[in-house]
């Protein structure tokens, strides 16, 4: 009966520095860093094959030499140099693919949630709509059909996850737009463009960064899955997802071909989850004023 | 009550309607539908008859209402890969797909619910921020990979658990654990912020003030009021996880519609990805008709509405 009170004290006013927050920044920032440093600082070229050095383990173990500090693939390639080149592609698509996807929603939802009315009829139906069917045999079938290359991918992931980005920036900008300071500035005759990028997008821009960190390593974990199903990016391009799944007919031989670049992204997938938390947790001003 | 019910099936309608039309548009990815459906070598004369039998010289509106027209009385046409009935391939799979989903789902629920209250209760310790990477590490690890370790460790080297395939429970078991992994993390995301924004309320306090053990308060007070965003979110996820449900069986060869569309993909067989798409869509719809009443027994508030 006497146990510990488990409820946080609603009222505690100290702020502790968020681990998360801190931890999540650093895996992040040095998985970018090597990435926008491959050409300098990958120690081989990812696409040169050595056929003498192939399926070298990784240099800490027996047979591993230090010239391949995470060992080399089945034609001789760096699985190192491959990884940090990897990072570079699967970065691009997941952030491109994001960023298209964000301004297709963020721009939709302001519209509709600003508007109201029969465009926020159309666009919330399309958004039903679209939810309604799996994306991946979406993505499937217009990939098959228009071929897979980065580009392709990237405007298919794209217009596939607008609706995230529109359903938030929507309903923030319901429960914004009739604030006094919006009406004030309505009074005072703003128009409604600059009502909308001065005085709405600042205020609800806090979850839109929140939902597209997030939103980076779905993406490339998705693409992971196009490419298990035969149509992510195409080879010889190095990015992660074709990585782990070019490694994975080697599982039990070769295992650090798989075991390497799955551990790069469930670091970077963990790194991005704690940094949008603690984005989260700090730009919602209700949250952050009782500390937590 | 029965005027929302109305409302939200008028409103199931009009979605079912828009995604009929992508599944209709569907034929005009490839640049020429009727040359796709016939092999390479098909000589023109052949193509035009076709062109002529399927409809394709007519104006789209009416291409449009004829597909619909044929669509509602279950004909989405034949697979052009075995000349059987597309929507009966599909619906031959819906058990084994229904059976991997729910118990995916079951499995995320399993880890998500513990977790999420953990990581709430302590907000900021080691135990949320363990539970919030146990979480995520489910999600970050590829579905194929996770489902080919798990075939290594339990089928091939322990040898407990079937392969692949499908018949008794024991096959169900590696698929749904990596369907549910998957959607996890999302899950135990959104309940552990639900119930930070839930516990911090006047009345958990109130409840907290008049003696009730901490165990009443979760659960009794805090999960019921923190489900309504957490429900939100699976109905939400269901695309998502049928997504995930479609690599998972890929993996594990398993018998469902995903396994089934993938190969149609690959063979451009447009009927059963047609069919699919539908019967899919009719699923994730009726599913999240069927959550918004569960809104009314977890939140009597909201039964007007």
């Amino acid at each position: 009966m006497n146990q510990a009170w488990p409820l946080p004290a609603p009222s505690r006013r100290t702020r502790r520095v968020d681990r998360g927050l801190l931890i999540g920044s650093v895996l992040v920032g040095a998985i970018v860093l090597l990435a926008l440093l491959a050409p300098w600082i990958s120690p081989h070229d990812p696409l040169a094959q050595v056929l003498t050095d192939r399926l070298k383990p990784p240099a800490w173990l027996p047979g591993g030499s230090p010239t391949y500090l995470l060992g080399t693939d089945a034609t001789g390639r760096d699985l190192l140099s491959r990884i940090i080149w990897g990072g570079r592609t699967s970065l691009e698509i997941g952030i491109l693919s994001v960023a298209l996807g964000a301004l297709i929603g963020v721009g939709a939802g302001l519209l509709a949630g600003y508007r109201g009315g029969w465009l926020d009829l159309i666009i919330g139906r399309l958004a039903d709509i679209q939810q309604a069917i799996p994306f991946l045999i979406l993505a499937l079938a217009v990939i098959a059909v228009a071929g897979s290359s980065i580009l392709n991918l990237v405007l298919v992931l794209g217009a596939g996850s607008w609706l995230y980005y529109f359903r938030v920036t929507r309903g923030e900008v319901l429960a914004v737009r009739e604030r006094p300071y919006i009406e004030a500035a309505r009074a005072a005759g703003v128009g409604e463009w600059r009502i909308l990028s001065r005085h709405v997008l600042p205020n609800i821009a806090g979850s839109i960064v929140v939902i597209v960190t997030l939103q980076i390593p779905q993406v490339i974990l998705f693409t992971a899955g196009l490419t298990f199903l035969g149509l992510g990016v195409p080879p010889p391009t190095p990015e992660w997802g074709r990585l782990i799944y070019d490694g994975r007919d080697y599982l039990q031989t070769a295992w650090w071909l798989t075991v390497e670049p799955a551990l790069v992204v469930v670091v970077f997938v963990l790194g991005v989850n704690f940094v949008g938390d603690g984005l989260r947790d700090r730009l919602d001003p209700v949250r952050s004023r009782s500390g937590r | 009550m029965a005027w929302f019910l109305t409302r939200r099936l008028l409103a199931s309608a009009v979605v079912l309607l828009g995604v009929s039309f992508i599944v209709f548009a569907l034929v005009f990815l490839a640049s020429d539908p009727v040359r796709a459906l016939l092999p390479l070598d098909a000589p023109q004369s052949a193509v035009d008859s076709l062109r002529i039998q399927l409809g394709f010289g007519q104006p789209l509106p009416v291409q449009f209402a004829g597909f619909l027209g044929r669509a509602i009385q279950g004909d989405f046409g034949t697979s052009t890969n075995t000349l059987e009935p597309a929507l009966g391939l599909v619906l031959a799979r819906v058990p084994a797909t229904l059976a991997l989903g729910l118990s995916g789902v079951l499995v995320s629920l399993l880890i998500s619910v513990p977790l999420g209250i953990a990581a709430a209760l302590r907000p900021g310790s080691w135990i949320d921020l363990t539970a919030r990477s146990v979480a995520v590490l489910g999600q970050a690890i590829p579905g194929f990979v996770l489902g080919e370790v798990l075939i290594l460790v339990f089928a091939v080297t322990l040898r407990i658990l079937p392969v692949s395939g499908a018949g008794d429970p024991s096959h169900l078991l590696l698929p749904a654990i990596v369907v549910g992994l998957g959607s996890a993390a999302g899950l135990t995301r959104i309940l552990r912020s639900s119930l930070l924004d839930v516990l911090g309320a006047d009345y958990i306090r109130t409840a907290r003030a008049k003696g009730l053990t901490p165990r009443r308060v979760v659960l009794g007070h805090a999960l019921r009021n923190g489900l309504i965003p957490f429900v939100t979110f699976l109905a939400f996820d269901l695309a998502a996880i049928l997504s995930g449900v479609i690599v998972v069986e890929v993996v594990f060869s398993y018998p469902g519609m995903g396994q089934l569309v993938v190969q149609a993909v690959a063979n451009r067989d447009l009927p059963v990805i047609q069919a699919f798409t539908f019967v899919a869509a009719l699923v994730i719809v009726s599913v999240n008709l069927l959550l918004d009443l569960v809104y009314g027994l977890i939140d009597p508030r909201i039964r007007l509405a």
